[in-house]
């Protein structure tokens, strides 16, 4: 019981730190080559650190 | 950034996005991000765009609001091809007569780009040649819902009053407030006009007041349209008596205490996500900003009287403490200081320590440099920083220019047009950058052929709308630095003609100086 606790923490603790998502940052066109490939679509996220 | 911590950072919808889309991520002020920003003609933001693998775009969400939940029903809405952009543009291509279709389109365009109206201007123009009398659909205000026609009477009457480059007009938005005096949307109506008529130029100066009264009649309790009235009083400088009124019968309006009971509210209903929304970390820093930027118009308020200078020292340190990165709340302190014979002081808020901090961005070292080098001090200082700016942003025409100045202060004009001159010049093609390139030779009065070259670039490039007199203005600048001013005195009749009020009385100043130079060269 106890050890199935424990793990259950650990899961938690584990999904908590999971990485965000990947950002892809550098060419658009090289995103939109990704996107037709895996048939995606791209998502674009335009933002500003104050906003 | 609410965005980012209640929905990206969530990992309930972390692994949605992952599996369904590839994610680009485009930051503002970054060199990459901002070519991103400009490819795709997007200004503000938050704004998500959403693309095909051809490059054609599909939908976009534009702003945040909690809660998450309900913004992820969007975007799964647009994953599901639920009326989405290109599915609305589709239908209205086979129904081009569905007006509540037409009305979901127009609002489509709008949220695309709130700036530029064309598009959703002409959808709404067809809603209303339609359905005259609104009866073919409704569609949602807010938590209401009203006739498209309607919505998109006043949304044209909206962008007659706000959209770039047009004639602005409050008549279309008065005439709806005739037509329809029981909308729903009535009160904002009241508020796009009154916010108008606080700031509107020339001839719209007479029937604000009176405008401004009935707002406030019609609506007492809402202290925006008594603030209004108080700007357009301070614009004016009349009716300083009955702004007095107005200003006191504000009283009471803390927005802090407002927010705190609505937060207070949303918490005993169990929706700590509204909660965030209302009265969160962007509620405060926003209350932070607002109080910073009281406390440096009361200390620049009362050193600039010399007087009260304990006090107005002290919010200024407060001020400059709150936001330690404003470089302009910093700069004018320094130049206060300055004039006061503070110069210890003016060094110790805006001198080489400042530079050091991490997040200056180009323009913040620009501001830095131009600051120092006209006064002759700090120059060591001062150079590396525009140096550093240089490297940052080699492209970036307000610090080519900046640069361009200091270079001319310094004396090496060669500098100067090495970085700011004819091989920069013929690269650009925005209007706007050639203008001021032109005006800033003429305010040198060097380098004025390539000067004229650029200035009469701007005025083909750009359209004939008043938002482009002020390139005739530069236009006619130019000429009149180059000797030339019989062709002068044609541009500034012409920025005269564009404009709206806005900047007559500059425009009118520079056409005596022209109409005086004609007439010294008549003599000769």
């Amino acid at each position: 019981m106890k050890k199935a606790f424990v793990f259950f923490i650990l899961l938690l603790l584990s999904a908590a730190f999971l990485p965000a998502q990947t950002w892809l940052t550098g060419s658009v066109d090289d995103a939109l080559a990704k996107a037709k490939a895996q048939g995606k679509l791209l998502l674009l996220d335009f933002f500003a650190s104050s906003g | 950034m609410l965005l980012g911590q209640q929905y990206y950072d969530n990992p309930k919808y972390g692994k949605y996005l992952e599996e369904n889309f590839i994610l680009y991520r485009a930051p503002r002020g970054d060199k990459t991000g901002d070519a991103v920003f400009k490819r795709f003609n997007v200004s503000g933001t938050p704004f998500l765009l959403f693309i095909d693998g051809n490059g054609k775009e599909i939908d976009w969400i534009r702003g945040y609001s909690a809660p998450p939940d309900k913004f992820h029903d969007k975007v799964q809405r647009i994953l599901q091809g639920v009326d989405t952009f290109k599915v609305l543009s589709e239908q209205a291509a086979q129904n081009p007569k569905d007006v509540p279709l037409l009305t979901k389109l127009a609002k489509k365009h709008g949220e695309r780009d709130p700036v530029n109206t064309e598009k959703a201007n002409a959808l709404y123009k067809q809603i209303v040649a339609i359905d005259p009398d609104g009866r073919m659909g409704m569609t949602d205000f807010g938590k209401d819902q009203v006739s498209c026609t309607e919505f998109a009477e006043y949304s044209l009457g909206q962008a007659a009053l706000y959209t770039r480059g047009t004639k602005r007009s409050p008549e279309p938005l008065k005439a709806f407030l005739k037509k329809y005096p029981a909308s729903k949307i009535l009160k904002s109506a009241y508020m796009s006009l009154s916010s108008f008529y606080a700031y509107a130029p020339g001839p719209y100066k007479e029937e604000a007041f009176p405008f401004l009264e009935e707002a406030v009649a019609k609506y007492p309790d809402y202290p925006y349209f008594r603030l209004y009235y108080v700007s357009r009083s301070m614009n004016n400088k009349e009716n300083i008596e009955r702004a007095i009124e107005m200003a006191e019968a504000m009283g009471g309006m803390d927005y802090a205490s407002i927010a705190n009971y609505r937060a207070r509210l949303y918490q005993l209903k169990g929706d700590l996500s509204q909660a965030e929304a209302a009265y969160g970390p962007e509620f405060m820093d926003g209350r932070v900003t607002s109080l910073a930027a009281s406390l440096f118009s009361y200390a620049s308020f009362w050193m600039q009287q010399k007087k009260n200078l304990d006090s107005a020292e002290k919010m200024m340190g407060t001020a400059i403490l709150l936001q330690p990165d404003n470089a302009y709340f910093r700069q004018s302190a320094a130049g206060l200081y300055l004039q006061a014979g503070k110069t210890d002081k003016a060094f110790e808020i805006f001198g080489p320590e400042f530079i050091k901090t991490p997040k200056l961005n180009a323009s913040d070292l620009m501001t830095y440099a131009r600051f120092w080098v006209p006064r002759k001090q700090n120059l060591e200082s001062a150079t590396a920083a525009m140096e550093s700016a240089l490297k940052l942003s080699p492209e970036d025409a307000y610090v080519l220019q900046s640069a361009a100045q200091i270079f001319i202060t310094m004396e090496k004009p060669d500098k100067a047009l090495e970085i700011f001159g004819p091989a920069y010049i013929k690269t650009q093609d925005n209007p706007s950058t050639l203008s001021n390139y032109g005006r800033f030779w003429a305010g040198q009065k060097k380098n004025l052929d390539s000067a004229l070259e650029a200035a009469k670039k701007a005025t083909t490039l750009a359209g004939q709308s008043s938002s482009q007199s002020y390139l005739w203005d530069s236009l006619a600048a130019v000429y009149l630095a180059a000797g030339k001013p019989e062709e002068a005195l044609k541009a500034e009749e012409k920025a005269l003609s564009l404009d709206e009020g806005y900047n007559t009385e500059s425009y009118q100043a520079q056409l005596k100086k022209i109409k005086d130079e004609i007439e010294k060269k008549a003599k000769k």
